[in-house]
């Protein structure tokens, strides 16, 4: 059952600029669900209309099957995770966890019985008598976190709630956030521009530039069939490094002595993408490429290389620590399969093979 | 820091905080005094007797007074603070048309001098026929722009987020005002209370205008009227009548500061 259904959502802000364009999609139940985009591009303008926090300007909202387009916040039966907390200060922990509660005319024994089983879920037994400011950024979290359990909402939505955590609380909490959710069942719809969190947390997500829809799939075909260039570059880290391919006859021109087979090939010049780890060491095999090592970061268990390719800078990511000086020639080779291309003018894919349907992954996956 | 900058330091403290005060010690020790002594120009007077004292409670029924500048200055502070408080709150959390330009209107009202309203708040309270009565005395002064700007001011710092979680989980606006709004901004609050009650106590004109009834007057008027009736003569009896009538201001600010300081150094320290 489809939990949230957007439908040809618009939102304008006073008659300008659109800041939401004909956004469609839908949630299923019990699915964790990924907004992720960069800054400025809608997301949380449209997580804050799926909280009917903002009006829409056009479109309809089906929640649970239900109309739910200009009714209040209370009336949606979502809880809401926000990336400050929004914890009360002068309130305790128990306080702030069962808050709001008393609304639902919920009895004082059963806030207390929801009170202690979420803070068993997240840790927080020992902490419930603290007032928010004696805690740190993850207990505070959690207590956030908290709330939203204890009100037993089917929807849950979360504005970028770890990004004010530090990095190794993060992974952490990106755990426990996925772990909880799917104990639950809630369906949650979780805001981030961090594409990690999103890629390692969610079910499905949904790419959002300038506030229209770029692709929404599975973490991994999003990741290896980008649907355009904003999406290969968005998705992955380091991003696709992207050039510009010249078509001459049977073949495209990547850079000299760089071509690959284009037969029955319609589309002239197109962009050509490649992901920094398919960029591979060529120690044996004759070499796709050579270039010119012009920096290298090496990290440990991973090494980043960088080159120019037809004046781009391009990233190889090797696994194992490699030590070149600036300035030698490397040989490296890509497989064809790894090329993505793109048109130049509206950077759609070009491809021949067909992505998977989204639908069958997803009713597998549930 | 050295002993001698410490010594230094304490020393002019202790000098300015003395030249600060010297005006109500002295006007304390003139309250003591007989009427020969304050001309004969002495600071300390002969004996500590209470004759002014009584002597001040005979000439103005100053009890009376002290108790309706009591409930006056009660009544004015419980109303601005309630009234700032629900103007503040809509100017801050309820978003409407035309807020902003209602909000600077209500703002350069602190700019009309309170003097200029007087006569037509003055008609308003007498067709009203509410002249000798505390409400009269008290009702003009509940909304006031400054209130309402530095509760504002306050209810900004509170992240919109709370709000809208209290939204979500459908807490009214009410309860989120009474809940949320006013523990987080209670040090706002002692402040401005303290304020419109001193302020309140300090009125002078406005009960004058609106009162004939002896019943009815505040200390305020009482002390001129002493001072009128004395003239210089009994600067003694004077002076005990001052005393008694700005104690409950200092007792009131003794016991605000100290809530006061509580509530800043609680925001402070995170």
């Amino acid at each position: 059952m489809k939990a949230i259904d957007v439908r040809n959502i618009n939102k304008a802000y006073h008659g300008e600029a659109m800041v939401l364009e004909d956004v469609s999609f839908e949630v299923q139940e019990g699915e964790f669900f990924a907004i992720v985009g960069p800054s400025g591009c809608g997301k949380s303008t449209l997580l804050r209309i799926i909280a009917g926090l903002e009006n829409v300007s056009a479109g309809t909202l089906y929640m649970n099957g239900e109309d739910m387009v200009n009714s209040r916040p209370n009336e949606r039966q979502i809880s809401m995770v926000f990336q400050n907390y929004a914890l009360f200060p002068h309130m305790t922990v128990a306080e702030n966890i069962v808050f709001g509660l008393h609304v639902k005319k919920i009895s004082k024994q059963q806030q207390k019985q929801r009170c202690l089983e979420a803070a068993r879920l997240l840790g927080l037994e020992q902490l419930l008598d603290r007032k928010p400011r004696e805690l740190s950024g993850g207990q505070r979290q959690r207590v956030a976190l908290g709330r939203a359990i204890a009100s037993e909402a089917p929807i849950c939505l979360m504005d970028e709630p770890l990004s004010n955590l530090d990095a190794k609380l993060r992974s952490k909490m990106r755990a426990e956030v996925r772990q909880i959710q799917r104990r639950l069942g809630m369906s949650m719809i979780y805001v981030t521009h961090d594409q990690v969190e999103a890629m390692t947390m969610a079910d499905r997500i949904m790419v959002l530039n300038e506030g229209s829809i770029q692709q929404i799939g599975r973490p991994l075909d999003v990741y290896n069939y980008p649907q355009n260039q904003f999406v290969a570059t968005f998705i992955g880290s380091p991003p696709m490094n992207m050039t510009k391919a010249t078509l001459n006859g049977q073949h495209i021109q990547l850079t000299d002595g760089w071509q690959v087979a284009a037969s029955g090939w319609e589309e002239g010049d197109v962009c050509a993408g490649v992901r920094p780890e398919h960029l591979t060491y060529a120690a044996e095999e004759p070499p796709t490429f050579t270039a010119a090592v012009e920096h290298i970061e090496i990290l440990g268990t991973e090494t980043l290389l960088m080159f120019r390719m037809n004046g781009e800078l391009w990233i190889a990511k090797w696994p194992g620590q490699w030590d070149f000086q600036e300035g030698e020639e490397i040989p490296l080779k890509v497989d064809e399969e790894h090329i993505h291309f793109f048109q130049p003018g509206t950077g759609r894919r070009i491809d021949k093979r067909v992505l998977p349907a989204d639908e069958m992954y997803m009713e597998a996956a549930l | 820091m050295t002993m001698k900058k410490k010594v230094i330091l304490y020393t002019l403290l202790t000098v300015s905080a003395f030249l600060m005060f010297f005006p109500i010690l002295y006007a304390f020790l003139i309250s003591f005094m007989q009427g020969g002594e304050v001309l004969k120009g002495r600071i300390i007077p002969s004996d500590f007797s209470f004759t002014n004292y009584s002597a001040a409670m005979q000439k103005v029924p100053l009890l009376r007074y002290l108790f309706n500048s009591f409930v006056v200055a009660s009544l004015i502070m419980a109303g601005q603070v309630i009234f700032c408080c629900l103007a503040a709150f809509s100017f801050t959390f309820i978003p409407f048309k035309g807020r902003n330009i209602l909000f600077l209107i209500f703002i350069s009202t602190m700019m009309i001098p309170w003097e200029a309203t007087m006569v037509p708040n003055f008609q308003t309270i007498r067709s009203l026929g509410l002249t000798d009565t505390y409400f009269g005395l008290s009702v003009p002064f509940f909304a006031m722009a400054f209130g309402t700007f530095l509760l504002r001011q306050q209810f900004k710092t509170i992240p919109h987020e709370m709000y809208e979680a209290t939204q979500v989980a459908g807490v009214s606006r009410f309860q989120f005002l009474w809940k949320v709004v006013l523990p987080v901004s209670k040090t706002t609050l002692v402040t401005l209370a303290i304020y419109s009650f001193l302020t309140a106590w300090n009125m002078y004109l406005w009960p004058l205008l609106v009162t004939n009834d002896e019943q009815m007057r505040t200390v305020q008027i009482g002390l001129k009227q002493m001072q009128s009736q004395e003239v210089s003569t009994e600067w003694g009896v004077v002076m005990a009548g001052a005393v008694l009538v700005i104690l409950p201001t200092l007792i009131l600010l003794f016991l605000g500061q100290k809530r006061l300081q509580e509530g800043l150094t609680r925001g402070a320290i995170k």
